[in-house]
């Protein structure tokens, strides 16, 4: 009897501090368009280091913070803003 | 026809669902009044803000009883099944039931995030008739191709598993698109391979892993973040593990040479002659390995003084002794 082979997933290690990802590949993992990126910045749910969107470098943390934002935004029906200010508060209680 | 299709596939009732009880609501409420006890409930539940224990489950609740409540047509066909039934009750639709709802655009809303997606058997039972209708968040329609989301869980491993790599199993409940398109919370079970190197608090990615997509679209990613079990021998800072290092009061005086754990088996540690409690002893490297652009930790040995409790007579009159030929009064 031939066994299943098992499938194992690998897994990519996100850096928390590192700035390691461009826009492209920012918005690739986040699977948004890079508008959606940029409105990300302005509102200040997430940080990049280099200035304007073709230098912008951002962290595996921006990534969390990204999506956490997604989730609030649509779950608690509440705007971009009001969004980024939750993730700074949620941030704050957890460190 | 009205059985079978509020039925689970396996022909047993369902639980009914009171979605106003959920809310809070009077039957009679407003949209606004829904709307409100929505986003009320909804702050108190979220399981990205909340520390109660059942959040995830309640939220979908929440969200599910909202997906009724917000919509006319599905609210409308819900108030139709009457206003007897309580919840967690045996259901069994009303002769003729099936097929009013409006269209529903779709499962695997929402808590998908949280590893979860779709709602229950009772709202899909009611609500799937018209599959791929207009309005739906995902959408289940022909033609329309949608990423599926990015699912969020957390995963404790051993400190030993993070400084040497591991491969472990991990099981998930998460959404799985059915052969008959409905979108199920199913048990999974995934051998994830972990890093040699990670920290408390990273996280993993693994591309695909996550809800399915809808129409052919891509799955979304799955990310776990790390979280250390506790250990019995180390306290973890970053990189850096502490360790209490319990010695004799002769020890401290006197100096020694002490067998001091680490992740790798135990070392040798000089413990210099007139140690103290509290005084930290680094033994360089010894921590969590190097990963990325992350440099390898230290292990601190911290010294804390130990006293025998239960001394025999000979020891008391050597403690005696010591006592009276010292010169050494801390206190002064």
């Amino acid at each position: 009897m031939v066994s299943t082979p098992i499938q194992v997933i690998e897994a990519e290690l996100l850096e928390e501090g590192a700035f390691c990802f461009d826009l492209s590949r920012f918005c690739t993992l986040l699977h948004c368009a890079e508008g959606e990126a940029v409105q990300l910045v302005h509102y200040g749910v997430i940080h990049p280091e280099g200035s304007g969107p073709q230098h912008w470098r951002f962290r595996s943390l921006d990534l969390y913070r990204a999506r956490l934002s997604r989730r609030l935004a649509r779950d608690l029906e509440i705007d971009l803003a009001g969004a980024a200010l939750a993730v700074d508060l949620l941030e704050r209680l957890r460190h | 026809m009205a059985l079978s299709a509020i039925t689970h596939d396996k022909g047993e009732p369902l639980e009914y669902k009171d979605y106003y009880k959920i809310l809070g609501v009077e039957r009679g409420a407003d949209a606004d009044a829904i709307k409100a006890a929505y986003r009320k409930m909804a702050r108190k539940y979220h399981p990205d803000v909340s520390k109660e224990a059942n959040a995830e489950e309640r939220f979908k609740d929440l969200q599910e009883a909202y997906e009724v409540l917000k919509d006319p047509e599905k609210r409308a066909a819900y108030d139709q099944l009457g206003s007897n039934w309580r919840a967690g009750q045996d259901f069994r639709p009303p002769p003729g039931w099936g097929g009013q709802a409006g269209g529903f655009g779709g499962a695997g809303f929402g808590g998908a995030d949280f590893g979860g997606g779709g709602f229950s058997d009772f709202f899909e039972s009611l609500f799937r008739q018209q599959r791929g209708g207009a309005g739906g968040f995902h959408g289940g329609g022909a033609g329309f191709r949608s990423q599926g989301e990015d699912s969020e869980a957390s995963i404790q491993i051993s400190l030993e598993d993070a400084a040497q790599g591991a491969q472990r199993d991990i099981n998930l409940e998460m959404p799985t698109l059915g052969p008959d398109g409905r979108m199920r919370r199913e048990a999974r079970r995934l051998t994830v391979k972990i890093p040699k190197g990670i920290r408390e608090g990273q996280r993993l990615r693994m591309a695909g892993q996550g809800s399915p997509g809808m129409g052919g679209g891509p799955n979304g990613d799955l990310y776990l973040q790390v979280h250390f079990q506790p250990h019995p021998k180390f306290r973890v800072e970053g990189a850096d593990l502490y360790h209490d290092l319990h010695i004799t009061p002769w020890e401290a005086v006197l100096g020694a040479s002490v067998e001091v754990p680490t992740l790798e088996g135990s070392v040798r540690m000089k413990i210099p002659a007139g140690s103290s409690s509290g005084q930290k002893l680094r033994l360089s490297q010894k921590g969590l390995p190097a990963t990325g652009s992350k440099p390898a930790g230290d292990l601190y040995a911290i010294i804390q003084i130990v006293v025998p409790k239960n001394i025999s007579d000979e020891e008391k009159a050597l403690w005696t002794q010591l006592g009276e030929i010292s010169s050494y009064h801390p206190r002064r």
